[in-house]
């Protein structure tokens, strides 16, 4: 009897700490990566959080230099927030219903706007069609 | 009745500044300057004129790090290699003449420019002169180390004094012009001008960093760098500066002493006409 308590303790514990186990992956997944977790990710994630990792990586997009953001999905810990050299990126999708101009923003802001100190990253050719691309598909979540 | 002591006070200082603030004699560029630091005025109206000199380190952006700052200023980094600065300055030259002997000129009025040269000059360039007229080898490296010690023990000595360089002839109004033009100018892949950041952003946030404010820039200089002590050459000039800045929104840098640098260095110093001298200052 004792032992057979004992017994289901034990699986009882080893179950939990499975569980704990196997839910550590799915709240990882809802958390975005960072910027070296995202060398692994962009390669098989989605196009969204592959648009995520070029905005964010330094060498690519690095949209976090200037721009705050608020995501939806888990802010990573070891990631630094946005500066405020430029507005915010809020309600991206309701800001620029039209992706074609939120393209052409990040193309060139300076067109739209020629007071704008954005790098013109398409025009100057800081990041690939492609690459603006993801990155619009990732600002229309937000 | 205390009201009336206080504006007499503030009329005094106005005069007395005036006085003695403006050595820029051209009336465009006099209005420019009282222009550009009406601009930070309005932007930053708790931070003084002289306090600019403290650089980032005086925008109410900055205050949460400020304690960090005026913690590390207890025992400053760079007081050692200031010691060494200082017998370096003063150690005799093979003529048996000291460095000093060339300067007459105050380290307020740095740069300058000269009508027989018919350029702008700088501290870098008359030290050098200097060291050739009396029989040493002058300095090459003019980013880092050895050059950046000598300046600042000659600059420290002005410390408290205020930044007075002459716009009084055609052609210095053409050097500063050109300065402007420089530091109004977009450049590199990024697409910034110096502007960009240090004036229609000063105060805001670069990921975590400060941008700071371009009035009282280049006041500190030469610098004990943070980031640059981590390389092992904690010590940079102006254009060591200049260059980093440059190679930030990718733009190939130019050289120090290089005539676009000078040009730029003198418009920065027009610019902070009044901002007392705080040399050496450390920076992150």
């Amino acid at each position: 009897m004792r032992k057979k308590i004992f017994t289901t303790a034990v699986v009882g514990a080893a179950a939990l700490m499975a569980g704990t186990l196997v839910t550590l992956p799915t709240a990882s997944a809802d958390t975005l990566p960072d910027e070296k977790q995202c060398k692994k990710a962009a390669k098989t994630a989605d196009n969204v959080i592959k648009g995520w990792c070029v905005a964010i990586t330094r060498r690519k997009g690095n949209c976090l230099a200037c721009h705050g953001v608020t995501t939806k999905a888990r802010w990573p810990e070891t990631l630094a927030p946005g500066g405020n050299m430029g507005p915010p990126l809020v309600a991206m999708k309701q800001r620029f219903p039209d992706k074609v101009k939120l393209r052409a923003q990040i193309h060139d802001a300076t067109v739209a706007n020629p007071q704008s100190v954005m790098p013109p990253f398409g025009k100057n050719q800081l990041l690939s069609g492609k690459e603006i691309d993801l990155i619009v598909e990732w600002l229309q979540t937000i | 009745m205390q009201k009336p002591v206080l504006m007499l006070f503030a009329l005094t200082l106005l005069c007395g500044s005036s006085a003695m603030v403006w050595a820029v004699q051209d009336p465009k560029v006099k209005k420019e300057i009282a222009e550009y630091q009406a601009y930070f005025k309005k932007r930053f109206p708790t931070v003084g004129l002289s306090d600019y000199s403290d650089g980032v380190n005086a925008l109410p952006q900055y205050a949460e790090r400020r304690a960090n700052w005026e913690l590390l200023m207890e025992f400053p980094p760079y007081e050692a290699d200031m010691d060494k600065a200082r017998a370096l300055w003063n150690k005799p030259m093979k003529s048996g003449k000291a460095l000093a002997s060339c300067f007459s000129r105050p380290a307020t009025k740095y740069p300058y420019y000269s009508n027989e040269a018919k350029e702008i000059r700088t501290i870098e360039m008359d030290l050098n002169d200097c060291l050739k007229k009396n029989g040493e080898e002058p300095i090459k490296n003019l980013k880092h180390g050895k050059v950046a010690l000598l300046v600042a023990a000659f600059r420290e000595q002005y410390n408290g004094q205020t930044w007075n360089v002459d716009v009084d002839s055609p052609g210095a109004v053409a050097a500063y012009e050109a300065g402007k033009k420089f530091y109004w100018t977009k450049r590199g892949q990024l697409n910034f001008s110096c502007a960009n950041c240090h004036v229609h952003s000063a105060g805001n946030k670069l990921r975590g960093d400060v941008l700071s404010a371009g009035l009282g820039h280049t006041t500190g200089f030469p610098v004990y760098r943070t980031k640059w002590a981590l390389k092992g050459k904690p010590w940079g000039t102006v254009h060591r500066r200049y260059g980093g800045c440059n190679k930030q929104v990718r733009a190939k840098p130019f050289k120090p002493q290089s005539e676009q640098y000078r040009a730029l260095e003198f418009y920065e110093a027009a610019l902070s006409t009044g901002v007392p001298l705080k040399v050496p200052s450390q920076r992150q």
